[in-house]
């Protein structure tokens, strides 16, 4: 997985971007975590790289658990 | 060497905990949550797989309602203070540790809470209906008995918490690893636990579970890798009750020896202690100058020889090689309660590797220290 192949979303917190992570991988979307440094955002916070053309299945996913998330671009 | 002190902290550990400790530092040294780098993501997710781990012990729905700390005295000091209102009446048991009695005390010094005990004998229910006032709003109470093993009607005192509105709090510092204990079997709202006890991990882990982060309020503030930008604390959980640097080794040795927990069966753990419990009270029950204020339903026996200090006796038996605790065991109140002020307890506490022959052996010395004893305390 190189950079220009993936999505990136933003996620806020360690544990829910592990959450997150954990999840995916459960439904077969290999996610990897990054640290990122938004400039909306109010400081650090952590996110996930997903291989591009993932997001539709990132969102069945994700929003069931309420793990709120934003696409993110560098 | 027979160990029975378990009831303070458990001896031995499992090997998979000795592996974990070697592990982290080695493998997993960085700080979780933190930075970006292989070091520090690697502690992050050790510390998310613990959290599952006791996210599924509990039976809890999602990991970020386990809160790291570093016991359970600072696990109830959190919650206690994440939720407290001026005014407010707080019920506790009178067999809490002082764990929970002094930080509800020391609030109540300067009037900010008061407080009612109430007793854990007689129909515990019908004390609650009289002792609960409009302004109550927080109750505590220990599962298991930390000096006798007295097992509390939890599920019940739950129920009556949900009726009035009550906070509960239930404090699993000696249940927890012992027997099997959800939160959904048991609807506390917070339950409070250490991992070096019945969860079988080292000191200096501990966790707050929580049923929600409606109402509550950061304790301690610091460092929590998000949202760095603001003056406050995030308010998401766990990172509102979880300023400051993770002791990563000891999460990640809970984490491992809740696993162990989990393939092996708490029930396991709680047959074995038991097994020890029965045989013990058994022996004791047969000793004429031994007066037993446990009963054979958990792993801690408890008894005293009226006129001789417990410490006396846990001296002698530790002189044999056995190691038990006398003394008070921080609950003045279960002892007054009790009424074992003057002589303290000697309490065995049980273990996953207690052995039936090792209550034997102890029941021995114990007649042998009896048999002395008189001539000892002139």
């Amino acid at each position: 997985m190189t950079l220009s192949q993936t999505d990136t979303i933003l996620i806020g917190s360690i544990t829910y971007a592990l959450k997150a992570k954990t999840a995916l991988g459960e439904a077969g979307v290999k996610a990897r975590l990054r640290k990122l440094q938004p400039k909306h955002y109010d400081g650090c916070s952590y996110g996930l790289e997903i291989p591009e053309g993932n997001l539709l299945a990132v969102a069945a996913v994700l929003r069931p658990l309420g793990i709120q998330y934003t696409q993110f671009t560098e | 060497m027979i160990y029975l002190d378990n009831a303070a902290t458990s001896y031995p550990k499992p090997r998979v905990v000795e592996r974990e400790l070697l592990r982290a530092l080695k493998k997993y040294p960085g700080n979780p949550g933190r930075g970006g780098h292989r070091l520090s993501l690697a502690a992050a997710e050790t510390v998310f797989r613990a959290r599952t781990a006791v996210k599924t012990l509990l039976h809890a729905e999602n990991e970020e309602q386990i809160i790291w700390t570093q016991n359970a005295t600072f696990a109830i000091n959190t919650v206690l203070r994440a939720r407290v209102e001026a005014g407010m009446h707080i019920l506790l048991s009178d067999l809490e540790h002082n764990a929970v009695f002094r930080p509800i005390h020391r609030l109540s010094l300067d009037g900010t809470v008061t407080y009612t005990i109430f007793p854990h004998t007689g129909n515990v229910m019908e004390s609650l209906e009289t002792l609960a006032r409009e302004n109550t709003r927080m109750l505590f109470c220990t599962h298991i008995s930390n000096v006798n093993g007295y097992v509390m009607p939890v599920e019940e005192i739950a129920a009556f918490c949900k009726s009035r509105g009550i906070y509960f709090v239930l404090d699993a510092s000696q249940s927890l690893g012992h027997r099997e204990v959800t939160v959904d079997r048991i609807p506390c709202d917070a339950l409070c636990a250490p991992g070096h006890k019945g969860l079988l991990s080292i000191q200096g882990s501990g966790f707050l579970y929580v049923r929600s982060k409606e109402g509550l309020r950061d304790v301690f503030q610091g460092g929590s890798g998000s949202h760095s930008l603001s003056p406050k604390m995030p308010q998401d959980l766990p990172d509102l009750l979880e300023p400051g640097t993770l002791s990563t080794p000891a999460i990640g040795c809970l984490g491992a020896s809740v696993r162990y927990l989990l393939s092996h069966g708490v029930t396991e753990a709680e047959a074995k202690e038991q097994a020890f419990s029965r045989r013990i009270h058994l022996l004791l029950s047969e000793m004429p100058r031994v007066e037993l204020f446990s009963q054979p339903n958990t792993g801690i026996a408890a008894f005293r020889v009226p006129g001789v200090s417990s410490d006396t006796i846990a001296t002698e038996l530790n002189r044999r090689g056995v190691c038990v605790r006398g003394g008070y065991h921080c609950s003045p109140l279960a002892h007054r309660a009790l009424g074992t002020l003057d002589t303290g307890l000697v309490r065995l506490s049980a273990g996953m590797y207690s052995t039936e022959k090792q209550a034997e052996k102890t029941a021995r010395y114990l007649r042998e220290i009896l048999a002395d004893l008189p001539i000892r305390n002139r």
